[in-house]
This record gives C-alpha cells, sequence and structure tokens, in this order.
C-alpha cells in the first residue's frame, strides 16, 4: 500500500467518521430578501424573520441589539494624574448612524460587543477565590493614534515590497449600500496584494502568493470549471479556460528560509520604512516545517498591547505575508482601579469586556477558537448551575474603541478561572460609565451584524 | 446577475451551506449566518467565478463564521482581520464517531482542519478549494497534499500511542 492510497483511504475514513448531520431547512425567503432589499433596511427587515429574534422575542432582540449602544461617548480628560475621566452613558438617544460607525471600526479590529446567547449568563455562577485580592492596583490609560495615512502608508509599503502600480487609490464605503465602511486601499500586481484598512486603527495586511516555491509536478488534473494556467479559478466563461490541465501534486522543494539574523533584520527594515523603531529583542521568531513568522509585540509600557505585528517567509526564502498597525500608543493618565475581586462580578455584564494580547490567554488545548469554557468546562453545582471559579487575576493592558472611532488601550484583569480566562476593564465606576442600553426598534442592525466581509 | 438569477443559481446550495455552517456553528445561528453569507454575495455576485459558486459561497461564510467567532471570543483575543483558516471546524464540531481520527483530526492547526473539512466534508476538488480558500489551485494542491500528510502522521502516532 502506498502513502498516496494510505493518504486518500484516511481521507475516506474521515469522511464516514463524521456523523450524519441534520442541518436546518433553509428557505428561499434568505435569498430573496438579500437580493432584494437595500442594504441597511435589508438587515432591518431581516431582523423580524430570522431565527435568534423569533425565538428570543421582541425582548431579547431589544437586549440583544442594545449592545452596540456599547460604543463609547468618551468624553477624556487627558491628564498625568488620578484625574482622568471617561466619561460615558446617556447614548440612547443617539443617532443611529453615529453608533454604526462606531461599530463598523469595531468589526475591523475587534469582535463587537455581543452578549452571547440570551441568558448565557443565567445558569453559570461566577465566584472568586478567596484569594483574589481586594485591593485596588494603579495602571496606565493609552491612546492609539494612527500613524500616517491610508494613503502614506500604501505607499510606502508598495515602495517597500516592489508592487507596480501606477497609481494607489484610496476610497471608502465600496459598495454603495450606505453601510459606514473604513477607508481601505487594495493594490494588486499579479501575484502581490496588499490592503491598507482604517477602522478605528491603521492596519495593512501583504499577501505575496509567489512566494510559495515548489518541485517538478507529481501529477496534473483538468479542471472542471475555468481556471488559468496556474490552475486559479477565474472569473470568465471563456471555454478555451476550461478543462485546462494543471499541476495537481507538486514535489516538495527543501525550504530556503532566512536564518535568523537575517530574518530579524528584515522585520526591523520593514519597521524603519514604516517610521517605527523595532528592537531585534523584541520580535519572537517561530519555525515549522513549512514557514517561518516572526511576532512583534507593540508594547503598551512595558506590556504586550493586543496588537502586533506578524510577518511571514514562505519555503522560498521571501516574504509571503505580513500583517500588521500603523500606530503609536501614547500613555495619557495613571488611574487607580477596582480590585480584582471587583472585577469578578463584571464578567457576566458583556459590556465590561476588552481585548488583551493572546500572550496573556493560554487555553490548555492551544487553540484560541475554543466555546466558552463556562459553557463547556465548568462545574455543575447543586442548583443545576455551571460554576465559573476565579482563581487568580493580572492587570493587563485591554484595547477598546469609542463611538468616534477612536481607540484606547486601558488597565483592564485577566481573570483566569476553572477552565477559563476573561478580560474586564479595571476602571472604577467613577472614572468610566457604561451607557445604558437602548430600546426601540430604530437602532440599525447594519451597525451590529454587519460588514464583515470586504 | 439579476434578482432572479441570483435566486435561481443559488437555491441549489441551500442545503450544502446549511450543512457547512452547522458543521461550525451552533444550529441556532445557521440561519442567520446563511442570511449574512447571501447578503454578500449578493453584494459581490460581480465577483462569483462561474461554475464555481459553491465553492465561492464557503469563502463568504468561511470568513462569517470567523467573524461570528470572533465575536464569540471577544474578551480572549484581537484576532487577524478575515482569517479564513479561523472558520475551520474541531472534531466536536463533527462529531467524529472515531476517537483516534477525532484526537489525530483535533490536533491539526486550524487551516489544516479547514482545508481537509472543504475537501472530505464539503466534498470540494481541488480547484474548488482553491476558491473556497482564495489561494491558486497549485498553492491549495500543496497545502492539501501536506495536511493529509500530517493527518495520516498523526494517526499513526495516535495508533502506536495507544498499542
Amino acid at each position: 500500500m502506498n502513502e498516496q492510497f494510505e493518504q486518500d483511504e484516511l481521507l475516506a475514513q474521515l469522511k464516514t467518521s463524521a456523523r450524519a448531520i441534520r442541518a436546518p431547512k433553509l428557505s428561499d425567503q434568505i435569498l430573496e430578501t438579500a437580493s432584494r432589499t437595500p442594504k441597511k433596511s435589508a438587515a432591518t427587515a431581516r431582523l423580524f424573520t430570522r431565527s435568534r429574534f423569533n425565538r428570543a422575542g421582541f425582548v431579547g432582540l431589544v437586549a440583544s441589539v442594545g449592545v452596540s449602544a456599547w460604543a463609547i461617548s468618551a468624553v477624556l480628560v487627558p491628564a498625568t494624574t488620578s484625574d482622568f475621566h471617561l466619561s460615558l452613558g446617556g447614548q440612547a438617544g443617539d443617532s443611529s448612524s453615529k453608533v454604526g460607525g462606531s461599530a463598523a471600526s469595531m468589526d475591523g479590529m475587534f469582535p463587537s460587543m455581543y452578549p452571547g446567547p440570551p441568558g448565557f449568563w443565567n445558569n453559570i455562577d461566577v465566584t472568586a477565590s478567596t484569594v483574589l485580592s481586594d485591593q485596588p492596583e494603579t495602571g496606565t490609560v493609552y491612546r492609539v493614534d494612527n500613524r500616517g495615512s491610508v494613503k502614506s502608508v500604501s505607499e510606502t509599503l508598495a515602495n517597500f515590497f516592489n508592487l507596480d502600480v501606477e497609481k494607489i487609490e484610496t476610497g471608502t464605503n465600496s459598495d454603495g449600500s450606505g453601510v459606514a465602511m473604513p477607508e481601505y486601499a487594495y493594490l494588486t500586481d499579479g501575484p502581490k496584494t496588499l490592503n491598507v484598512y482604517q477602522r478605528g486603527v491603521l492596519n495593512f495586511h501583504y499577501y505575496n502568493l509567489n512566494a510559495w516555491a515548489h518541485g517538478p509536478c507529481l501529477r496534473e488534473a483538468t479542471a472542471k470549471v475555468p481556471v488559468d494556467e496556474q490552475g486559479t479559478s477565474t472569473e470568465t466563461s471563456d471555454p478555451e479556460n476550461t478543462n485546462r490541465t494543471y499541476c495537481a501534486v507538486y514535489e516538495d522543494v527543501d525550504p530556503k528560509f532566512p536564518n535568523d539574523k537575517d530574518a530579524s533584520r528584515q522585520v526591523v527594515k520593514l519597521a524603519h520604512a514604516l517610521g517605527f523603531e523595532v528592537n531585534e529583542s523584541g520580535i519572537k521568531l517561530f519555525h515549522t516545517e513549512e514557514m517561518l513568522y516572526a511576532l512583534v509585540p507593540m508594547m503598551a509600557g512595558d506590556q504586550r498591547s493586543s496588537f502586533q505585528w506578524s510577518v511571514q517567509w514562505a519555503n522560498s526564502g521571501e516574504i509571503n505575508s505580513v500583517y500588521g498597525y500603523s500606530i503609536d500608543i501614547k500613555p495619557v493618565a495613571q488611574v487607580k482601579t477596582i480590585s480584582p475581586l471587583e472585577a469578578v462580578e463584571r464578567i457576566p455584564d458583556y459590556r465590561w469586556g476588552a481585548v488583551m494580547s493572546e500572550h496573556y490567554r493560554v487555553f490548555p488545548s492551544g487553540h484560541w477558537n475554543e466555546k466558552y469554557v463556562a459553557r463547556d468546562g465548568g462545574k455543575t453545582s447543586g442548583n443545576g448551575k455551571k460554576t465559573f471559579l476565579v482563581e487568580s487575576s493580572s492587570l493587563v493592558p485591554g484595547s477598546i474603541v469609542d463611538s468616534s472611532g477612536q481607540v484606547w488601550i486601558v488597565p483592564s484583569f485577566a481573570l483566569y478561572g476553572s477552565g477559563g480566562i476573561q478580560c474586564v476593564l479595571a476602571l472604577p465606576d467613577g472614572v468610566i460609565d457604561l451607557p445604558e442600553e437602548r430600546t426601540g426598534e430604530d437602532i440599525d442592525v447594519v451597525s451590529r451584524f454587519g460588514v464583515i466581509v470586504d | 446577475m439579476d434578482q432572479q438569477e441570483f435566486v435561481a443559481t443559488f437555491r441549489a446550495h441551500l442545503a450544502p451551506l446549511s450543512k457547512y455552517l452547522t458543521r461550525r456553528v451552533e444550529r441556532s445561528d445557521v440561519e442567520d449566518l446563511a442570511a449574512d453569507v447571501f447578503e454578500i454575495a449578493w453584494r459581490k455576485r460581480a465577483s462569483c467565478p462561474a461554475g464555481m459558486e459553491l465553492a465561492w459561497l464557503y469563502r463568504i461564510a468561511g470568513f462569517v463564521v470567523a467573524n461570528h467567532r470572533r465575536k464569540q471570543n471577544r474578551r480572549g483575543l484581537s484576532l487577524p482581520l478575515l482569517d479564513n483558516d479561523a472558520a475551520a471546524p474541531s472534531a466536536e464540531d463533527l462529531a467524529l464517531a472515531s476517537s483516534s481520527i477525532s484526537v489525530a483530526f483535533d490536533s491539526l492547526s486550524l487551516p489544516d482542519r479547514q482545508i481537509l473539512s472543504l475537501l472530505a466534508f464539503e466534498g470540494l476538488s481541488v480547484a474548488e478549494v482553491a476558491v473556497a480558500l482564495g489561494v491558486s489551485a497549485n498553492n491549495a494542491s500543496q497545502r492539501i497534499k501536506r495536511a493529509r500528510t500530517r493527518l495520516s502522521k498523526k494517526m499513526s502516532e495516535y495508533l502506536s500511542d495507544s498499542e
């Protein structure tokens, strides 16, 4: 039995091993709704037909949509003393477009403020271990400012990666749907692609498909659909492009990754091109069988923020992917926090959530996408509820965004419990207040569920 | 593609899309996410490659699922934007009957799980997998080959450990 056959067998085994699933029957109405109604009202109209709202009823709908009002209307008084104040609240009367703009910005960088399934925390007792401190701590608030513009960053990176583009054009709201969209630039030069977005923060993504090297073709295949010479699907229905033969399996080649020093130098050079100083010691390199990649955390003081750069090399030794941010993180105030014990009480209220670096989040299995551990890993207590026992804490930088799209990094607590980790804001009520939840069907739902792909 | 053509073209893909989503998210979220997928598909219909509609839908669905998961994990991570691999199902999602395959599959990376799922469970060809992942067919075939090799290796490790 040869290796290929064994692997095919394994795939077949994998397929047959999956138990039959009972997928919901989708109605044609989904298609008609999607294609009939202008974007904004489509989503709003969908509200009243889609299952989550039918199940939860209107009260559930109101509560769910109200979370978009999480967007903080911040009145910030920059300070270097303890009189820093982040004033929230009173947002129920704000226009939905304002909130919508913020939420769209958040979608680009942060997961939206989503409370989870209705009543999710009702069946979970959140408790604190007796060893958890009841003493407040002191932390720093940072303001995140973009460095440069979409255009300037695009120009710099296009030049750095030798993208041959005659003219860099930027735009917003490309599809004319009326949904708030980020400012962006999308550049392509053959296999090279560069995206630069401004959604609260300025971030960029470069990708080079040709950075992957391969050996001679081991097996050819014929495409049943239009493809080009490389086997890439084409949008044309030109019959000449159908039934084209392409290589389905190539012989592997030995990777030619740069050594660690050269890789670090390339990262430093890239950073310099964008005007950033990066210390080689701050670059973390990872080797796998088929790629080399570097992570460069962006620091909030001496701690890692949720922002980081990643650079990846393909087996040819060329950089094939870069993801990063053109931002400055500036300290603006020192504040006294609540205690870890008090922070535990905030866990069930999604509005206190912040985003921290994955460095502070380590699941036992190493997967980021585990389901909420409180759902699966919590112990069931006598009253039928699950218990989420918080056993330790750490003050970490947590990222949040306000209603204008301004991003802040504020003291937050990483709370480590019985199988789970949560990150909640550590700012006291007097320094940060949550807005009241909105009610009413006038809320722009697109801002909650809206633009996610472009 | 006008509305009638859109509905006619994608009606046949309602069931496969429902299965794709059911393998990756809570059943109760399937309908909502399917609606998101088709809204995007309608907006982007001009870029749908002829003959590859289902694979193209899976590409959109991958982003939608990844985004959905990111929202659910909002407190934990700042995830890369639009990471299609993040839509990979777990062995638990797939309810794999064999413990050896289940363990081996779960020990794979997200990209490996995503590509093998598209191949084994969604039944896509190499060219379609390429469309679903937004890469060239050559790149897809290389990634498939490596993912299969790694799955095979993990299975061998599991079986030798359990002997």
